[in-house]
């Protein structure tokens, strides 16, 4: 019975996520598709020619969205990880109001937290640089990693840890061999939604990186904004492109690991 | 001590020196002084192997690849220039980038040329945040006519050689003739008869909507019975003179409105209700636009344009480099080079960009003037001529800001 559920979530799942995409799959071909046409009347190749094409500059964004996205993860799970754990498995005093400040940059809007961080990026020099880049990625990302964590550590005792540890293993062992086989699923999903953050930013990166550092989003925005649909298809299919795998390896995580979305249940 | 075989070495290379700049200047000579530059050959002796970061407006993949090939691997070509073409949103975000630097104190930035305009070029400009002068000495300034207003001000700002002019733009009307017919409505009187008889199928974007603004500075002109008031600095007592009618007009129109006119477009969304058949017109800046549009499938093939009988406002497309941009050398050249007759007819070229020149054709060779006399108008595009005959002038920003608030006030809000 229960696995008859998880197979019905993780198909609308599946459904609810790919629906929305098979109109940009059209529109994508199109050339001409007007009011109240139910299909293109003129199909077309060039919107895929375009995305393809140096011009569009869409490869060398992808390469750097890539790389900007793994760093941003990495760099999270280094911050984000003893903060959830002490948030999740400790109490001390100013607790809450930690917590509140760190679900700060999801409130505030991107702009007005990039704006002062502006003047001072300038300052240290940062600024056009990928470093800057993924320092300004990781405030917006840096909450995420923490919420999703710190409910997997609020599941997950320590009495393995003080076993191993009673049995002599040392800070590394116990990490290596107890802490992070508990956590691993969990903290797969949520370096994978971090990354994903990270590849959806547009003004932090047009800020920070002053056109020296041209992300996805920064070539696929403009044709959105300009109501240029064909072209916005084609690009944002490159563009969703990871977050379907993201999807996909989190269903199987889903389906093999109920934990993880015990996890996501306290959330 | 005194060594006569060097003397004579160095006369004669002086000589060879003053003969080579006195040779380039033949053909290219700066006009004027700019900053940091004597000559123009200084200039393009600094461009060699440099980088452009040029920042513009991202939302066309045409405008995108035209400019990368019939800018970017031309100067490539003939100055050994990278053009770095930036994709933007919105040109204020850059401008803000800009303000932040100054701000923060930063003398060497990343941005070397925008494409911009009115309100944003007035916001740099005011704030000493610009390189230059340097617009009316670049070598091919020449072509241009400064003394025509809508060249020598953007929007009533001044350009005193801080931007230079590439494409010029005027206002026009398009409409839908499977639902209009061949006879538009030409003036505001046969347009509120239209639209009283034809319920639901006119609209105009949302103020401060860019080109919902330019629509109520032509009521305005109408009111008015020409820009001529609005020409000079802001006058509140001028202004309270005609708004009334204006407002009149408008609230008079808004029941026959697309929705009745509970709700108005952007300026995006009214190009989608044209080419989707729920409104017959639309507006914009672009005169190729239609043509255009039905060439790339956004439009069907029954839309046209036309110009009110009173004439249409124009004002022209500029580029300006930022006061701390890494490359201004390069930048002018790429400046220059707009200016120059290859570009400009390339922009002209109705088969290539279709944009209106800012430049007069007689400015041109012989050559380029028969090129531009054979060019075959798409049927959605008017000529030349017929555009010319009716451009008005923009504003000053100040007229602008009144405006667009008055509507809010007496308009949405009513």
């Amino acid at each position: 019975m229960q696995k008859i559920i998880r197979w019905i979530v993780l198909i609308s799942l599946v459904v609810v996520a790919l629906a929305p995409i098979l109109p940009q799959f059209v529109w994508s071909f199109s050339h001409r598709w007007l009011f109240p046409s139910l299909l293109p009347s003129e199909w077309s190749l060039e919107p895929w020619e375009y995305a393809f094409s140096t011009s569009s500059r869409v490869g060398e964004a992808f390469i750097s969205s890539m790389a900007i996205g793994i760093v941003v993860s990495l760099l999270s799970i280094i911050v984000g990880l003893p903060a959830s754990r002490a948030l999740a498995l400790y109490d001390f005093r100013g607790k809450s109001v930690i917590e509140w400040l760190l679900m700060v940059p999801i409130i505030v809007p991107g702009i007005v937290a990039t704006m002062g961080i502006h003047q001072v990026f300038i300052r240290l020099r940062l600024t056009d640089t990928f470093i800057g880049v993924c320092l300004v990625h990781l405030i917006p990302c840096i909450p995420y990693m923490v919420l999703v964590m710190s409910s997997v550590f609020a599941n997950y005792g320590t009495d393995l840890e003080d076993t191993a540890r009673t049995l002599g293993a040392g800070p590394v062992s116990v990490f290596r061999y107890v802490t992070l086989p508990g956590i691993l699923p969990g903290l797969l999903v949520s370096t994978m939604f971090t990354f994903l953050i990270s590849w959806g930013q547009y003004i932090t990166t047009v800020l920070i990186g002053g056109g020296s550092i041209i992300t996805l989003p920064m070539v696929l925005f403009p044709f959105i904004a300009g109501t240029n649909y064909s072209n916005a298809a084609s690009i944002s299919l490159i563009f969703v492109a990871p977050a379907i795998l993201v999807l996909i390896f989190t269903s199987r995580q889903l389906g093999r690991e109920s934990a993880v979305m015990g996890g996501f249940g306290k959330l | 001590m005194f060594d006569m075989k060097r003397m004579t070495l160095i006369l004669v290379v002086l000589m060879m020196l003053v003969l080579s700049t006195t040779a380039a200047q033949d053909s290219d000579e700066l006009m004027g002084e700019v900053p940091g530059y004597a000559t123009w050959a200084d200039v393009l002796a600094a461009v060699k192997g440099t980088t452009v970061n040029w920042h513009m407006w991202g939302g066309s993949d045409k405008i995108n690849s035209d400019v990368d090939n019939d800018i970017g691997a031309r100067v490539q070509e003939l100055y050994g220039i990278t053009l770095n073409r930036v994709p933007l949103v919105d040109t204020a975000d850059v401008v803000n980038k800009i303000l932040d630097e100054s701000a923060a104190g930063v003398t060497t930035g990343s941005v070397d040329l925008i494409w911009i305009n009115g309100e944003n070029f007035r916001t740099l400009k005011d704030a000493s945040l610009l390189y230059g002068p340097w617009s009316e000495a670049i070598p091919n300034a020449k072509f241009v006519n400064w003394a025509d207003p809508s060249l020598a001000f953007d929007f009533g700002t001044p350009v005193e050689g801080y931007e230079s002019p590439w494409g010029h733009a005027q206002f026009v009307m398009e409409y839908n003739t499977a639902l209009v017919g061949d006879a538009p409505p030409k003036t505001f009187e046969d347009l509120t008869a239209w639209v009283e008889a034809n319920p639901g199928l006119f609209t105009y974007p949302a103020i401060p909507d860019f080109t919902g603004s330019v629509f109520l500075r032509h009521v305005f002109y109408w009111a008015a019975g020409g820009p001529e008031p609005f020409l000079g600095p802001f006058d509140q007592a001028v202004f309270d003179q005609y708004a009334p009618k204006v407002w009149e007009y408008l609230n008079a129109l808004e029941p026959n409105l697309w929705r009745a006119g509970e709700t108005y477009p952007e300026a995006s969304a009214l190009t989608d209700l044209l080419a989707n058949q729920e409104v017959a017109f639309n507006m914009g800046y672009g005169p190729g636009n239609a043509a255009s549009s039905i060439l790339e499938g956004k439009y069907p093939e029954t839309i046209r344009t036309f110009v009110f009988d009173t004439g249409t406002i124009s004002n022209n497309n500029f580029v300006t480099i930022p006061f701390n941009a890494p490359n201004p050398a390069g930048a002018m050249v790429i400046a220059n080079f707009m200016l120059g007759e290859e570009f400009q007819l390339k922009m002209s070229d109705p088969a290539l960009w279709g944009w209106l020149s800012p430049i007069s054709p007689t400015m041109y060779s012989s050559d380029f003037q028969a090129a531009v006399a054979a060019f075959e108008r798409h049927p959605a595009t008017l000529s030349t001529e017929e555009l010319a005959a009716g451009a008005l002038p923009e504003p000053p920003s100040a007229w602008v800001t009144a405006m667009e608030q008055g509507w809010v006030e007496n308009v949405l809000q009513k």
